[in-house]
């Protein structure tokens, strides 16, 4: 069993994955390159760093596991040859292991070790298969020193630290807002200048009046007053002088200050790419392999700065076309010298920051998409027509294998073919707030061309006032923002098409105001469509910092965020593809049921069924609460408990079915007190069912429900 | 009971005087522009105001208590509860009391008439009448979207 604490647990398995990422990339990098026989000693290096954390905590095999593993490359070293495949291969799974520990809960690391260690007994003795030590022999430490406490990193600044998303969310708004606040002085510095022009005109008067005195005419004290009141004026109007200085300097230096903060922590929400793609290497390897492909995956711009949540979501739709390309685009190697290119395909990852965006090509050298095959695939799955699928343009074409479970594959493999994966790529990237783009040269190869925003966090927005409110979208949907009198009926004629043209007033249900030429018009693109949206001002653009919207707001289909002003004044963010939507989805009427339980824990189960059927439910945490729920709301149906403080369900019934307005509302008991009395009970009470509390999706639950709904 | 007291937060809502506990007071603020939610707002939630940065449900809370009510609105309170906070605009926070329970006169829940109560009981503050509001009923009213 584990001696250790979760302090030591989470520092040592923080440890591994350093070091096990380091490990494989070298690993994958020497396979390629036998030649580059240094890398034999950060192999090295790696393992020593895990055999020391191992020691530190006390999991001996695992000190056995990497000094077998560190045998290896000291006994390549010597012998100056290459580790064979079958060695390599050991070393990944031993690698493997690593990681899987590293991403085991502590709470789970027994039950883990117990089922793990005969696996890792084996590839000890599998790795020490050729050594020639019989006896564990320290070897002396790669060039570098090291230190026997390897939990530590390598150095302070590149220390990685964890931190919750709440608290970086929780840091970005005060340090917008903190921004924000820094703006407030330099009108506040403005009005003291003013304050400080009034004053100067105190003192020209103050000179005047003296003039106009005859001081010799005035008495002793007169004319002390008047010296006294002249010095005094003279030294408040140098101390104001010194204080807007004083301001002024604080001023930019707090604006300063705020500024970097603020870019410091949109940057800390930025990784290299490198770090979220760091698994690919070895599954091209390890996939290409089993289909007996040679495949070589390269990266460029593997310093491309990418936001954390991006890359999370973005690393199965990047798995997906990396499959993708393995099992349908790069030939089997004797296919591709009968194509005269070179046996090994080569996949090719590269990020860049362009114009703002961010941009990610996955390209492969392989067969390329074949668009008259694709396009009978169209035919034959009756999408479109033979004469309109025929005359699709290649883009047009290629744009039907996002749809979902469409595909050209000849066959389903366990890799792919099943068209899903272009499908998640599309969505996802769309999520993201990005498109996908499929470049193809037939016989040649493919790409794939996915552009994001940079960040999730920092929208560029252009902003409009509609009804005097600020309303944003994001330039990646702008076509163009115009003033124009090109306005036909509905439309607007812009270049040489007519587009529809929609009053913003009118998404609201709003009657628009009366409007004269020439309008303010956002031209916005959904796919390959445009449309005008009429506003009452386009104010310009802006580099927003946005929000999610609190949950407690029901979902708007039309507002995917917000954002502050620079004044701090809120901001709406249209969600442009749910605006745009043209077909009217008429909600279905969902009936409505309120349920009262002073248990939150029961309560909530109750909500999470009943919601997932498709209800529309309030919940109440007693009959107080439940009797101001029905005072304000109609419901279809009520459930309730018995036991609960203040007055019981019992009485609660029969108050609601004294009601005029509530009586015909059915009720039914859902109640842990199941007696034959209890039912009698509630059956006098009027209510119309009793269910005894148990797991709530036996099914009785919901059938009581629903015929209760029903009627 | 004798000699326990309990702490509350009292505020103006026009002419009347309310009274939460003051373990759900986030923070009183001044007046901040609201902006609202088109398709989502009703009278009682008006939109969404920037609180320390992050943008929060703003509600009328005399909407709840007494639509009847107009107030005039000075200043902003903030109330919360499991970390979800509520803003509200008020005529003017007077400040947080120690008031014994006996000081309380509590009102029963009325059953016998349909209609929404949010109110624990009233005390007398300097003469005042305060109304001492039921915050579990409020927050879960508010989560209802009432």
């Amino acid at each position: 069993m584990s001696s250790f604490d979760s302090v030591m647990y989470e520092l040592f398995c923080s440890e591994l994955k350093t070091q096990c990422r380091a490990f494989n990339q070298d690993l994958l990098e020497i396979e390629q390159h036998p030649e580059k026989q240094h890398l034999l000693v950060s192999l090295m290096r790696a393992t020593h760093s895990i055999k020391g954390a191992a020691r530190v905590v006390n999991l001996d095999p695992l000190v056995c596991l990497a000094h077998a593993m560190e045998d290896c490359m000291s006994h390549a070293q010597r012998s100056q040859t290459a580790l064979t495949e079958e060695k390599i291969n050991l070393l990944l799974q031993s690698s493997d292991i690593l990681i899987a520990l590293s991403q085991n809960p502590f709470e789970g690391f027994d039950n883990w070790w117990n089922k793990q260690l005969p696996s890792i007994e084996l590839l000890i003795k599998q790795l020490s298969g050729e050594s020639v030590t019989e006896e564990i022999v320290e070897h002396p430490p790669p060039i570098v020193e090291m230190q026997e406490s390897s939990v530590s990193a390598s150095s302070d600044y590149d220390r990685g630290v964890r931190i919750a998303a709440g608290n970086l969310n929780q840091l970005m708004n005060l340090s917008g807002e903190s921004l924000i606040e820094s703006h407030w002085l330099d009108p506040f510095k403005e009005r003291l200048l003013s304050d400080k022009k009034q004053f100067a005109k105190i003192e020209t008067l103050f000179e005047q009046l003296k003039n106009q005195l005859r001081v010799e005419s005035c008495n002793l004290v007169a004319q002390n007053c008047l010296v006294d009141l002249h010095m005094q004026l003279n030294e408040v109007a140098l101390r104001l002088g010194q204080r807007v200085a004083e301001m002024d300097e604080f001023n930019r230096h707090h604006a300063s200050l705020s500024e970097h903060l603020y870019q410091n922590i949109i940057k800390s929400r930025m990784q290299p790419l490198a770090e979220g793609i760091e698994g690919f290497s070895r599954m091209v390897r390890d996939l290409s392999r089993k289909l007996n492909k040679e495949i070589r995956l390269e990266i460029e711009g593997q310093a491309t700065l990418v936001d954390r949540e991006i890359l999370e979501k973005l690393e199965a739709p990047l798995n997906h076309l990396l499959r993708n390309a393995i099992d349908h685009g790069i030939e089997l190697p004797q296919d591709r010298i009968n194509a005269k290119k070179n046996k090994e395909g080569v996949l090719l990852i590269s990020a860049r920051h362009d114009k703002g965006m961010l941009e990610i090509t996955v390209s492969d050298d392989g067969r390329g998409i074949d668009i008259e095959r694709l396009k009978n695939k169209i035919i034959e799955k009756k999408m479109l027509g033979e004469q309109q699928a025929l005359a699709l343009t290649p883009e047009e074409a290629m744009d039907y294998l996002f749809l979902p479970g469409f595909s050209t594959a000849s066959e389903i493999t366990e890799v792919s073919g099943r068209g899903v994966g272009l499908d998640i790529v599309h969505s996802v990237v769309r999520e993201l707030g990005g498109y996908v783009k499929i470049e193809s040269n037939f016989g040649k190869g493919v790409r794939f061309i996915l552009r994001l925003p940079l960040t999730r966090s920092v929208v560029q927005t252009l902003i409009v006032e509609i009804a005097g409110e600020n309303y944003g979208f994001s330039l990646m949907h702008i076509e163009h923002a115009l003033i124009t009198s090109q306005v036909v009926d509905q439309t607007l004629l812009y270049g040489k098409e007519q587009i529809p043209l929609i009053d913003s007033w009118t998404l609201w249900k709003e009657h628009p105001p009366f409007r004269e030429l020439p309008f303010c018009v956002v031209v916005l693109k959904n796919q390959e469509n445009l449309y005008g949206l009429i506003v009452d001002k386009i104010v310009g653009e802006k580099e927003l910092l946005v929000q999610p919207l609190d949950r407690r707001l029901k979902s708007h289909s039309r507002i995917s965020s917000a954002a502050l002003m620079e004044d701090g004044s809120p901001i709406l963010i249209f969600d442009v593809k749910d605006l745009l939507k043209e077909s009217e989805t008429n909600l279905r009427e969902k009936k409505k049921v309120l349920i009262i339980d002073d248990s939150k824990a029961f309560r909530e189960r109750e909500y999470q069924v009943l919601s997932e059927q498709g209800y529309d439910v309030d919940k109440a945490i007693d009959a107080r609460d439940a009797w101001n729920a029905l005072a304000t709301s109609f419901y279809d149906l009520i459930i309730t408990d018995i036991e609960m403080p203040g007055i019981n369900g019992f009485e609660l019934i029969r108050k609601i079915k004294k009601q005029p307005t509530l009586q015909n509302i059915p009720v039914m008991i859902v109640s842990s007190a199941g007696t034959e009395r209890d039912k009698l009970k509630g059956n006098e009470v009027g209510a119309a069912d009793y269910y005894v509390k148990d797991d709530l999706r036996d099914g009785t639950y919901l059938e009581c429900v629903l015929k209760l709904l029903r009627g | 009971m004798f000699g326990e007291v309990i702490s509350v937060f009292v505020f103006q809502l026009g002419e009347r005087h309310f009274a939460l506990t003051s373990d759900v007071i986030h923070k009183i603020t001044s007046l901040k522009p609201i902006h609202s939610i088109p398709d989502q707002c009703n009278l009682i939630l008006q939109g969404l105001v920037n609180l320390d940065g992050k943008l929060e449900p703003c509600i009328y809370l005399q909407e709840l208590l007494d639509p009847t009510m107009q107030p005039s609105f000075h200043q902003m309170m903030a109330m919360i509860q499991d970390s979800e906070i509520w803003v509200f605009p008020i005529t003017k926070a007077l400040g947080s009391y120690r008031i014994p329970f006996s000081a309380f006169q509590e009102i029963p829940f009325e059953f016998s008439i349909l209609r929404v109560n949010y109110i624990r009981g009233h005390f007398l503050l300097d003469q005042t009448e305060v109304s001492l509001l039921d915050e579990s009923l409020l927050f879960s009213a508010l989560n209802r979207g009432a």
